[in-house]
């Protein structure tokens, strides 16, 4: 077929193209999270001394630190639609949740006797962590893997673990709610654990599914 | 402004029209689009090292990409880059069918590529073999369109189909061509 007669096709093919990123996508996005929250109500709850537990840096330092991974990430996820934008330079707003998490850390060591360190670091449930964290992703990730394949993302792979790693972080600031865990190092060991699966079947999913 | 900046200029406004819903105007992006992407092709294609007579495939195919992906330009950026990135895109899914998997060295200067114009002498036989690979509906609607240059409403008065079941099955026949274009290998 010569060029010019495709061209015809892709003509008749034409009409009104939205822009990518509307409303839509912040509600696509609040349905998302709305999927894990159901998820986290059904099965796990909000810890019962929630409240006398918020008080205790410890535990805010959870919220801080999913929160900060998340967000400082979401906007590159949102960049990798665009196919003339590099993502590896903008890994660099990484910088942020690890400050974070590297404060939280001195903090816990300053604040505890070392013998509680490793006691602190291993937790309760650290199996309960690893699952819970990859399972309540799954609604924030299927949204950004969704608007993802209606973009451009030329870099696959980085694009796929990308939103692996913000829904990881977006289920870590859930799951928090119910985590009786409340040592920075338990932090730092199971949800960086937790959050880095998430990223690994990101990036692999997205080898395989954000190609176009 | 130099004659570069004129150039992309044009294909903004032409592309800016287009996604509002202005059919001539996208007729002219790609007419003006085409040549520019030819020679980007050209440069990449000697670079990687594959035959040229890959090159009127390539073209075509960066053609559906961009036009399956044209909602992702923002009308606020530059588009040579977004022309640029989507160009290299494809070259480099060209490179990986002939087992080129280290990376290849190709720039996404838009700004660089000369325009060329179509030689006959060279084959594009990719697009015919493609489309055996899709329905054979949205094979004769495609054929109709392409090759005949009838019109949406033309295809489906001798189809008898609505309108509306025809630009649903363009739209899917070419999606469905770039998902295998994707998916061949040499």
């Amino acid at each position: 077929m010569k060029t010019g007669d495709f061209i015809n096709a892709l003509v008749e093919d034409q009409g009104v193209r939205q822009p990518l990123l509307g409303p839509k996508f912040g509600a696509q996005m609040v349905a998302g999270l709305a999927v894990s929250l159901m998820i986290f109500f059904l099965f796990l709850g909000i810890r019962a001394d929630f409240l006398s537990a918020i008080k205790d840096p410890h535990v805010v330092f959870k919220f801080v630190f999913s929160a900060s991974l998340g967000g400082s990430l979401l906007p590159l996820v949102v960049y990798a639609t665009r196919p003339e934008i590099h993502l590896v330079p903008l890994l660099r707003w990484l910088v942020l949740p690890m400050l974070v998490l590297g404060s939280g850390v001195a903090f816990q060591l300053v604040t505890s006797p070392s013998d509680y360190w490793l006691s602190g670091m291993v937790g309760r449930y650290p199996a309960a962590c690893v699952l819970n964290i990859p399972v309540l992703s799954i609604g924030p990730l299927t949204v950004l893997f969704l608007m993802l394949r209606s973009g451009a993302p030329t870099d696959p792979v980085l694009s796929g673990a990308v939103a692996g790693a913000v829904s990881g972080g977006l289920a870590a600031f859930i799951y928090a709610l119910h985590c009786p865990d409340d040592s920075a190092l338990f932090v730092a060991l199971w949800y960086s654990l937790a959050i880095g699966i998430v990223t690994v079947v990101g990036g692999t999913v997205g080898a395989k599914w954000l190609r176009w | 402004m130099n004659a570069f900046d004129t150039q992309t200029e044009a294909l903004a406004v032409l592309l800016k029209q287009a996604n509002a819903g202005d059919a001539v105007a996208y007729r002219s992006f790609l007419e003006r689009l085409t040549p520019l992407v030819r020679g980007m092709a050209r440069r990449g294609i000697s670079r990687i090292g594959t035959p040229l007579a890959d090159l009127e495939d390539a073209v075509q195919e960066t053609l559906l990409a961009i036009h399956l992906k044209r909602h992702t330009w923002r009308e606020d950026q530059p588009i040579g880059p977004w022309i640029g990135a989507i160009t290299r895109y494809k070259l480099i899914d060209l490179a990986r069918k002939y087992g080129r998997r280290k990376e290849i060295e190709l720039d996404e200067t838009f700004e660089l590529a000369t325009p060329e114009p179509e030689e006959p002498s060279l084959p594009e036989h990719e697009m015919d073999r493609l489309l055996e690979s899709i329905s054979e509906a949205q094979r004769m609607i495609v054929r109709a369109i392409s090759i005949k240059g009838m019109s949406i409403r033309e295809v489906a008065g001798t189809m008898r189909m609505t309108e509306g079941a025809v630009r649903v099955a363009l739209h899917r026949g070419l999606k469905a061509l770039a998902e295998a274009y994707r998916r061949l290998e040499r």
